[in-house]
């Protein structure tokens, strides 16, 4: 939230979980969604431990934008460099590639996140510069 | 037999080049009648179509054919040549000559009749043969190519196909394997109809045949599905949600046997049960029985009216206060103060007693009403450790100790894992070697929250040493007082000379004392959400570090990173929940209950924080229903005890054989608890160790109530006898057979027997 606030985004919206951040999407006037790709299916609370965590989340609301036409531009943002399939797990960087080809509309690519460095930070700026020119 | 199975199994292969032709009559009738009374129909259909056409092609007249076998060769025929019109026509012939036919030719013939409206055009008609199948028996849709069918439609659906029951039930049976496309599928349709939540569906039943609508609440509305849609806001409205659709689904179908909810039905209400239950456990876990403290007012009665008679001379004599901590309260000292001093400082002493008396004796110490024996029943003693070990137990983090409670076992998982991967016994052991110095470190964190921070401190107050000797509490303990009991002589005009009775001092001195635990409850939440939280993400950063510096390959290197990334999530979340336990209980109600949902929320308390679900368990008690207000006290008898369960049975979760049997004998009510435990464990002297503790809990030693480690005993004997006032306790430990270990616990139910039929179910 810092270095999205510190990269002069005029308001953030914050969204824990699949189901937040699709009554979000319902919205269109986002200008851009950093959207993780792992996610519980609701906010989790002390009461709540939010249902079951949905792997591939992130695909899911990015096939929701597309089938409520509200595209609005992505950039994946996860921690994790592998997701479980059926037989083996399947890359980040496969990922990746299935991401761009399903949502071209509004995918704009995807950013490792690690806490300890920040290589995260400029790949993230560099997108966010080209929307803003763009 | 074999040999026609085989044989069975192989000509039914659609790619099988070799003819039936190769089979003779009666390995073909064999193999038929194997077919019939083993296999689904379809491939029984396939089969006999197999049969059918060979049969035709080698027949060297039409009339050797079986009339059945040619009709339907020739409908094939005329749908594969596009002619659906002369297809149908055929069709309603042979349904009309042969109405009686087996399972397997009459998925044909459905089968049949779906091609050729679709090759017809007619979609409404394929979709209607489609719905008319389904509603009487799933197999008969079993070889309909629904998807190819709806991906045909997509392009070209009219809008009141596109928005009726028979179509959302043939989409949801073309996508039944994937949530997603159920989810979408189930919600095209709501908002066809303008519904905004699913049980909404209700107000259009009459839309829907039956056995279509039983179909849709119980196989599409499933939470699963449920959940992709933004119906519910929570995981408990989810339950509610699908909760009610049974419900009213139950109330349509009732007396059909086909449509039997019960058991899930069943399952989700237990959940609900659960859920509120531990929501009632968790959300504020401090308490303090301020009714019981006000009942000891008679402790202090003689003193506080001696104290009033003292002020009403002292303001006679317009005497000043002299501030306790200028004074000497050795008893032996010689006095050299004028009269009116000595009775000034008596006045102060007498109320200084009355003021630790209450604070010290009752709100902070009492093992049976103060904030110290809360916090070692419902933090210290287990839960805290159970909670705080957590987020590491579904990646196999974390490990535990072994049966000398001093070594830590190697991580099998792990080993497991890497053995299956090639990996060197060196490389394993450096890796289990990281795990355990994690757990070290971990349950080194808990070990200081339990002794040093989750502690009640006073002793760092001047002069007061000789009035407290016997509270030392913890010089880092968070829970710190020193500042309410220092200035005496403030407290004196605050509280003493305002109060009007010795009940009137105690309340006021309780107002003010929950005020201030409420700003140390504030303190530790603090304490925990940021310096017990950077402690444990320094260690998980250690541990990945670690495990990086083994140099394994980066395929395992990643997956271990996947593991620390979700644990590091659950950690941020179970911080969360922890501060939710550092708040005074609410005063909400927790409506009656069956006893067997105290059994349910702290199995599921124990399941959720460690690994191996502790599932091997029978549960058998008496259906009784219990009053709402005994729930927590009991809940924590129950933890206490199934924590000592795991904890002394020196086996992992999922080795531990437990049975839970209730019994009611007149008015007394007995659970007993039977588990395996470790071969190596010496059961003998366990027994031993216990029945002395049972034996020193019963003659009223109290002093281990606010203690960790064998105190569990006295604990339960605390709760059930003070806090819920009963009078016939029993506490009995045995052996049976060999290494099984059985604990006993018996109480009067009187006034805890709850009369009232609005349960919290």
């Amino acid at each position: 939230m810092d270095f999205l606030t510190i990269s002069e985004c005029s308001s953030v919206d914050l969204r824990r979980s699949y189901h937040s951040g699709l009554s979000a999407i319902r919205n269109p006037a986002y200008d851009l969604c950093i959207l993780d790709m792992s996610l519980p299916t609701y906010d989790v609370t002390p009461e709540d431990a939010g249902y079951e965590t949905l792997s591939y989340a992130g695909d899911l609301l990015l096939g929701e934008m597309k089938r409520r036409k509200t595209e609005i531009p992505t950039i994946v943002l996860t921690q994790f460099t592998t997701f479980p399939e059926k037989l083996e797990e399947k890359p980040l960087i496969q990922l990746a590639a299935e991401l761009e080809e399903k949502y071209k509309n509004n995918y704009l690519g995807c950013v490792f996140y690690a806490d300890e460095e920040t290589s995260w930070q400029s790949d993230m700026e560099t997108i966010i510069k080209e929307i803003r020119h763009a | 037999m074999l040999y026609i199975e085989t044989l069975a199994n192989l000509y039914s292969r659609v790619d099988n080049p070799f003819p039936l032709t190769h089979l003779s009559k009666d390995d073909s009738i064999a193999a038929l009648e194997f077919f019939s009374e083993r296999r689904p129909h379809s491939i029984t259909a396939d089969f006999l179509l197999r049969i059918q056409r060979e049969s035709i092609l080698q027949a060297p007249k039409i009339e050797q054919v079986d009339p059945i076998q040619w009709k339907l060769a020739s409908i094939e025929e005329a749908i594969s040549r596009r002619e659906a019109d002369l297809a149908i026509s055929l069709l309603e012939d042979f349904t009309k000559c042969h109405v009686q036919l087996p399972d397997c030719l009459r998925t044909h013939v459905i089968s049949l009749y779906f091609d050729a409206y679709r090759e017809q055009g007619d979609h409404k008609s394929a979709l209607r043969t489609f719905i008319n199948a389904f509603k009487e028996a799933d197999y008969l849709t079993s070889r309909l190519r629904v998807a190819d069918f709806l991906q045909e439609l997509s392009n070209s659906l009219p809008a009141d196909v596109a928005s009726s029951p028979d179509f959302l039930v043939a989409r949801c049976v073309a996508c039944s394997e994937t949530v997603q496309d159920l989810y979408i599928a189930l919600d095209d349709f709501l908002f066809a109809h303008d519904l905004s939540k699913p049980r909404d569906i209700f107000n259009i039943r009459d839309q829907f045949d039956t056995r279509i609508f039983a179909f849709v609440i119980s196989q599409v509305m499933r939470r699963d599905v449920l959940s992709r849609g933004g119906y519910c806001a929570s995981s408990r409205e989810l339950d509610e949600e699908r909760l009610f659709l049974l419900n009213s689904l139950g109330k349509i179908t009732s007396g059909k046997t086909e449509f039997d909810f019960a058991s899930e039905i069943s399952t989700l209400n237990k959940e609900l049960l659960v859920y509120a239950a531990n929501r009632h456990v968790n959300a504020g876990r401090i308490s303090i029985n301020a009714e019981m403290i006000r009942d000891s007012a008679e402790l202090i009665r003689a003193s506080f009216i001696r104290y009033q008679a003292l002020l009403e001379a002292e303001s006679e004599r317009n005497i000043t206060l002299i501030p306790l901590s200028d004074l000497s309260l050795n008893e032996n000292e010689s006095p050299t103060e004028t009269s009116h001093e000595l009775r000034t400082k008596e006045s102060l002493q007498v109320f200084a007693e009355m003021y630790f008396t209450i604070l010290l004796d009752l709100c902070l110490f009492s093992e049976v009403c103060g904030l110290d024996a809360t916090l070692s029943a419902r933090i210290r003693h287990g839960s805290l450790n159970n909670m705080i070990r957590s987020p590491f137990e579904d990646g196999w983090l974390i490990t535990r100790k072994s049966s000398n409670k001093k070594d830590y076992l190697p991580s099998k998982h792990w080993n497991d894992y890497l053995l299956e991967h090639s990996v060197i016994e060196e490389a394993r052991d450096r890796v289990s070697a990281a795990i355990i110095r994690f757990t070290e470190r971990l349950d080194a964190i808990v070990v200081h929250l339990q002794k040093r921070i989750i502690q009640i401190q006073v002793s760092n107050i001047d002069g007061f040493d000789i009035l407290i000797p016997q509270y030392t509490g913890n010089p880092d303990g968070i829970f710190n007082y020193t500042e309410l009991l220092f200035d005496t002589k403030k407290n004196e005009e605050f509280f003493g000379r305002a109060a009007s009775s010795a009940e009137d001092l105690i309340d006021r001195i309780l107002e003010c004392f929950f005020t201030y635990t409420e700003d140390r409850l504030e303190d530790i939440r603090r304490f925990i959400a940021n310096t017990t939280h950077d402690q444990i993400r320094e260690c998980v950063d250690d541990l990945l570090e670690d495990v990086r510096a083994v140099g394994l390959p980066n395929r395992i290197n990643f997956k271990f990173q996947d593991e620390i990334q979700k644990s590091k999530i659950s950690l941020q979340n179970m911080i969360q929940s922890l501060c939710e336990w550092f708040k005074f209980k609410g005063i909400s109600e927790f409506k009656d209950f069956p006893i067997n949902v105290v059994f349910d929320s702290v199995l599921k308390a124990i399941n959720d924080s460690s690994n191996g679900l502790l599932s091997a368990y029978c549960l058998e008690v008496p259906n009784i229903i219990l009053k709402g207000d005994s729930f927590h006290a009991l809940y924590d008898v129950f933890f206490t005890l199934l924590y000592n369960v795991v904890e002394h049975s020196d086996l992992s979760s999922s080795e531990i054989d437990l049975t839970i049997r209730g019994s009611m004998n007149e008015d007394i009510l007995t659970f007993t608890l039977e588990n395996n435990v470790n071969p190596e464990k010496d059961l003998n002297q366990s027994l031993e160790t216990a029945r002395s503790l049972i034996e020193k809990s019963a003659a009223g030693e109290a002093s281990r109530i606010t203690k960790e480690g064998k105190s569990g005993f006295f604990k339960i004997r605390k709760i059930l006898e003070r806090d819920l006032r009963r009078t016939q306790v029993t506490q009995n430990v045995n052996t049976i057979h060999t290494q099984r270990f059985s604990v006993s616990l018996g109480f009067e139910t009187h006034g805890l027997i709850s009369l009232n039929e609005n349960t919290i179910n």
